[in-house]
Formats: C-alpha cells, sequence, structure tokens
C-alpha cells in the first residue's frame, strides 16, 4: 500500500526549527497500523505530508497505492489524494464555518452516493447526535477530533495519515478515536500514526521511530488477530 | 457534498466584519461613482446653461460681409437667404460641430429720432433628438423685448405700445440693464424684423454656439470654419474666442476633475477590497491547506475568493447604486437650482453598475486569490 524509498526533505535554513526528514524507507501493507515515533520536530508531521502528496520530496521515491502522486498532474494529484487518502490532524482542522455534519461532508466531492446518509452513520458511531447542527467554535477538543476523524473516515480511504491525533484530547477521548482508526484497520484500511506518545502502542502492527529526520528503529509486532493480511 | 456557493454565503456569513468591511468599501465607491456621475451630467447641464445664459459664440454670416464693417457696426450689412438654417441643420455632423443655431436680421434703426439696434430672432434649432431648451429667447409676432436704455428713452413699460417704422408692436419685456449694446437694443420676431425691413425670407446671420469646447491652443476655429465650408459655402464664421474660451475651459476643467477623481477612487477601492482579501487568504491559511489535504484543486480554491468578490461587487453595487443615486436626487437639486428639474435617476446605468463592480471586485481580488492558490498547504497542516 505504501512503499517508500530514500525519502529526503531538507527545508531552507529559514524555515527555523522543522527538520526535515533524511533516507526515510519502509513499507506500510494494507490493513497495517504503523506508528510512527518521534520527538517534537523530529519529521514526522514532514514525513506525513510527503506521504499525502502534499509535500515534494526532495530526493527518494514513494508509491501510494501503486502510484507515485508526485508524478501526476496538479488536477490528478488531487483527484488522487481525494479518493486514496484520508488525513487525521493533531489541531483537527475543521472548518469554522460549517457545522459537524457539513464538516464531516466536506470530505467528499460533490454528488457522492448515500454521503448524507454515511455521515449520520458515522456521527451516530462516534457520539455527536447531539451536536451535528453545532459549530467546530463550540465543541470540546474530543469532539472536534471526532468530527475530523468521521470526515477523514466518510470518504473510505485506502489510508488514513493521521499527525498526533490524541495530542490534545484527554484519555478518554484519545482511546475513542484509536479505537475507530483500530476498526478501519480491521476493515482492511492501512494507518500511519505519528505521536510522541505511547497511547497508540497497543494497536500498533509496526513502531518506527524517527530520530532528527532519520528513521532510526522498526519495531514489528505479533499479527493482529483480526488483521486481513 | 457542500457547492461553492454555499461555502462563500457561510464563509461571508462567518467572517462578518471583512465581509461588512468589504462591502463598504464597494458601497462607498458605486455610490461615490453614481453620485458623481449623476451631479457631473447636472453640473455639465447647470455650466452649460450658465455658459449658455453668456451668449452665442459663433457668428455665421455672409461670406461677402466687409469684417472692418461688421466690427464697427456689430452686424453683417450682407444678408443669406433664411432656409440657410436648414440647410446648415440638416447636413451630417452639424452638431458635432455647432448647435442652437439661431437665425437673425440685424440692422440699425432710426426710432423718433434716436439711433438703435433691430434684431429680429426666428427659432433656435438644436441637434435632433436633443432635450435642450434652444437657447436665446422666443419673441412671439408682434411682440418686443426692449433694451434698458431704449426703455427709459421712450419711458416704455411691460405692455406698451410701440411702432417700429411700419409695425405696431407690443412691449412683452423690458430687459435689465446690461451694460453693453444690448440696452440699445429692441428684439422682435424674425417675421416682424423681416417685415420692418423689407427683408422678407432674408436674415444677415446664424448664431450658433461652437460644440467642439476647444481652447483657443487647440486651434478650434480651423475644424469649425472647414465644417461649415463643407455645408454653407457662402458664409464664414467669427468666432467670440473670450466666450468660447471660457465655456471650453469650463467644460475641460470639469472633464479633468472627473478623469483624476475616478481612476483615483478605483484604485483606493481596489487597494482596500485587494487588502481585505489578503487579511481574509492569511485568516484562511489553514482552511486553504485543509481544502488542498481533501483534494480540491487550485480551481476550487480560487472560486472561493474570486466566487466572493463577484457576490459582493453584486451585493454593493445594489446598494451602492441606490445609495449613490438617493444622494444625488436628495443634494443635487440644491447644488445645481437651475436644472435640478432636469436631475434624475439613470436606471440604465443599473446593470452597468452591477456588471463593472463585479468585474472590479473580482480583478480587486485576483491577486490575493492567486496567493491563496499558491499557499503551500504543508505549511499550515504540519504539526511539528
Amino acid at each position: 500500500m505504501i512503499s517508500c524509498s530514500q525519502l529526503t526533505r531538507n527545508f531552507a535554513p529559514s524555515a527555523g526549527s522543522v527538520l526535515g526528514i533524511s533516507q526515510v524507507s519502509f513499507q506500510a501493507d494494507r490493513g497495517e497500523f504503523v506508528v510512527l515515533h518521534g520527538a517534537s520536530g523530529s519529521g514526522k508531521s514532514t514525513l506525513l505530508l510527503i506521504l499525502g502528496g502534499m509535500l515534494q520530496p526532495d530526493s527518494g521515491t514513494l508509491s501510494l497505492d501503486g502510484f507515485n502522486p508526485y508524478t501526476l498532474t496538479r488536477p490528478d494529484a488531487a483527484q488522487f489524494r481525494a479518493r486514496t487518502v484520508g488525513f487525521v490532524f493533531q489541531l483537527f482542522h475543521l472548518i469554522p464555518y460549517l457545522d459537524v455534519q457539513l464538516n464531516i461532508l466536506a470530505g467528499l466531492p460533490a454528488g457522492s452516493p448515500n454521503a448524507t446518509s454515511r455521515a449520520d452513520d458515522l456521527i451516530k458511531q462516534l457520539g455527536l447526535l447531539d451536536r451535528q447542527n453545532d459549530y467546530p467554535a463550540t465543541l470540546s477538543a474530543g469532539e472536534r477530533q471526532r468530527v475530523a476523524l468521521a470526515r477523514a473516515l466518510l470518504k473510505s480511504p485506502k489510508v488514513i495519515l493521521a499527525d498526533e491525533p490524541t495530542g490534545n484530547l484527554d484519555p478518554s477521548n484519545a482511546s475513542i478515536v484509536l479505537d475507530h482508526l483500530d476498526a478501519y484497520r480491521k476493515r482492511g484500511g492501512t494507518v500511519l500514526l505519528a505521536t510522541h506518545g505511547s497511547d497508540a502502542d497497543r494497536y500498533a502492527d509496526r513502531i518506527l521511530r524517527l530520530d532528527a529526520g532519520v528513521l532510526v528503529s522498526a519495531t514489528s509486532r505479533p499479527p493482529h488477530p483480526t488483521s486481513p493480511r | 457534498m457542500i457547492s461553492s456557493f454555499q461555502l462563500i454565503l457561510r464563509e461571508m456569513r462567518h467572517s462578518r466584519l471583512n465581509t461588512c468591511l468589504s462591502l463598504v468599501a464597494i458601497i462607498a465607491t458605486v455610490a461615490l461613482l453614481v453620485g458623481v456621475h449623476l451631479l457631473t451630467a447636472a453640473a455639465e447641464r447647470e455650466a452649460r446653461r450658465v455658459s449658455r445664459d453668456l451668449g452665442f459664440n459663433l457668428r455665421i454670416v455672409p461670406r461677402n460681409t466687409d469684417p472692418d464693417r461688421f466690427f464697427l457696426e456689430g452686424y453683417s450689412d450682407q444678408t443669406l437667404p433664411e432656409d440657410a438654417v436648414r440647410q446648415l441643420a440638416s447636413a451630417a455632423g452639424t452638431f458635432v460641430t455647432f448647435n442652437h443655431l439661431t437665425p437673425a436680421l440685424e440692422r440699425r434703426i432710426r426710432l423718433q429720432e434716436r439711433d438703435c439696434l433691430l434684431t429680429g430672432l426666428g427659432q433656435s434649432v438644436t441637434g435632433p433628438g436633443e432635450k435642450k431648451q434652444p437657447m436665446g429667447f422666443h419673441i412671439p409676432l408682434g411682440k418686443a423685448h426692449v433694451g434698458f436704455l431704449l426703455a427709459h428713452h421712450f419711458n416704455l413699460k411691460n405692455g406698451s405700445s410701440l411702432r417700429v417704422l411700419n409695425r405696431d408692436l407690443v412691449v412683452e419685456k423690458v430687459l435689465l440693464e446690461a451694460g453693453t449694446d444690448e440696452d440699445l437694443r429692441l428684439y422682435t420676431s424674425l417675421a416682424d424684423a423681416q417685415t420692418i425691413l423689407g427683408l422678407s425670407g432674408r436674415i444677415s446671420e446664424i448664431k450658433a454656439i461652437d460644440c467642439l469646447c476647444l481652447t483657443a491652443d487647440q486651434d478650434p476655429l480651423t475644424q469649425i470654419r472647414a465644417a461649415l465650408e463643407k455645408v454653407l459655402p457662402e458664409a464664414r464664421v467669427l468666432q467670440m474666442r473670450t466666450l468660447a474660451d471660457a465655456r471650453a475651459k469650463q467644460r475641460q476643467s470639469s472633464e479633468n476633475v472627473t478623469a483624476f477623481a475616478v481612476p483615483m477612487t478605483l484604485l483606493a477601492a481596489a487597494l482596500w477590497v485587494g487588502t481585505l482579501f489578503i487579511l481574509n487568504v492569511r485568516q484562511r491559511r489553514s482552511e486553504i491547506g485543509l481544502w488542498r489535504a481533501l483534494g480540491s484543486g487550485s480551481g476550487s480554491i480560487a472560486t472561493l475568493f474570486l466566487g466572493k468578490a463577484a457576490l459582493l461587487g453584486l451585493i454593493g453595487g445594489t446598494v451602492g447604486y441606490f445609495v449613490g443615486t438617493t444622494i444625488a436626487l436628495q443634494f443635487g437639486p440644491h447644488l445645481f437650482p437651475v436644472t435640478a428639474a432636469s436631475l434624475q435617476a439613470n436606471f440604465q446605468l443599473f446593470p452597468k453598475a452591477l456588471l463593472l463592480t463585479s468585474a472590479f471586485a473580482v480583478l480587486a481580488a485576483f491577486l490575493p486569490a492567486m496567493i491563496a492558490v499558491a499557499q503551500d498547504p504543508a505549511g499550515t497542516l504540519r504539526a511539528d
């Protein structure tokens, strides 16, 4: 599903403390839950953005669902991203002027079949039924992250790239988010979750560790009993 | 799952301050321009009326008029057929150069042992389809307008009877003291003057206004003479340069003010709207990054900003048109009392105002929209 080799991205000195990545190579299969560890500034977000087709690497190769998004034209790359990748961010990135339901639906292109009923299902599953008409500013951090997760899940992407999705959440909300990501993995999706904590480790099939932009270790865990692999 | 139009509406409602400030800029600009348009037209009408009252500035006289004698006497002792006016008026392009063509017959006459000037004025002819009120004054048959001194000499008042050679006239109006030869002038209808002088069907000149409105250094006389030569070769034209120059300068200065003020207003408004859109783009950096992450292309991102600009243009254009018109109609009559009745809303301007305002707003938002399109989404989405 994800295969990258020697991915490198350097930032200009003016970018300050943000570090790039250097010579990162790994693979993640369909239905695999990969946790990416590293301290703040270690390059986790950079790697996820490169994998999601949002940040072109300086060198190295990438294959995502059989395509290298950086060889596609801009419109094709945008469509590919819409179809293949779901993002969940630490800062939620909800659209402030859309209510919960429309924020979730914003993840889908116009005209997608059964979108509203699928969004309603996700709203129920994620416990947002009584907040579906509320705006992001009135939601708690946990609720916002659940909305962001629902937005990513709605389009049933091949890969979910989650950047510190539990970084701003209490343990209870963090568990809800991780449980749903695990359920998505069990349905055959691939999860790559970047975190500097350890709460996601119990869901991981594999744990990668980045240090100053370099992949320093990759630890496989026993296959999950319900994994489709 | 939500259309760009709905997104734009919701965002405008969410960013109330930015939306309101943009709308204020657009409304103020459109109101100002619509108001200026209406008031400039009113000012031109007023200036025309005022300069018209200064008198005709062109005198078209028979070609064989002796200029020395003309300037000594103040009129031509030669004549043209009265039909020359119709001939000039019906020629193509005449009203580009001339207007208010007024046939006149002038002579010095002896009236009860005193010399005076008799001027018979015919009906003025204006350009086809023009609503301009003809210059000069219309004097009915059998009536006379009497100069101040003349009235004083013969003790004439409104309604007095006056016998001029073979014709009995009634004084319709005693003119105010002018301090010129007007004070010794007796105005009658052209037909009465022709009867009195025994010059039936003849005129001594055509009085007119120069429409070119060029100042002396722009050599209007050559153009005026060339235009007349084509239509009425048996006539020549003399320009009262001081009057013509004053009229041209007045009009040109009004046009210069408009030519300076309109682009300046548009530039200021474009900078205002453009700056607000740049602020809007900066505020929405995270949102733009998210749309990119969700798979939106450059066209969709640009549509969010250019569509918003077009919508603001439509709303601002509509409100601005009515505000500008209302202000012009409210204050115009006080500013231009002479032509107050002519000040009316210009509804033909409304669709133009909408179209141009939308185009203007889109243009002002174009650079910010391109900044949004070119924005690196990774920079706003990166957590570490």
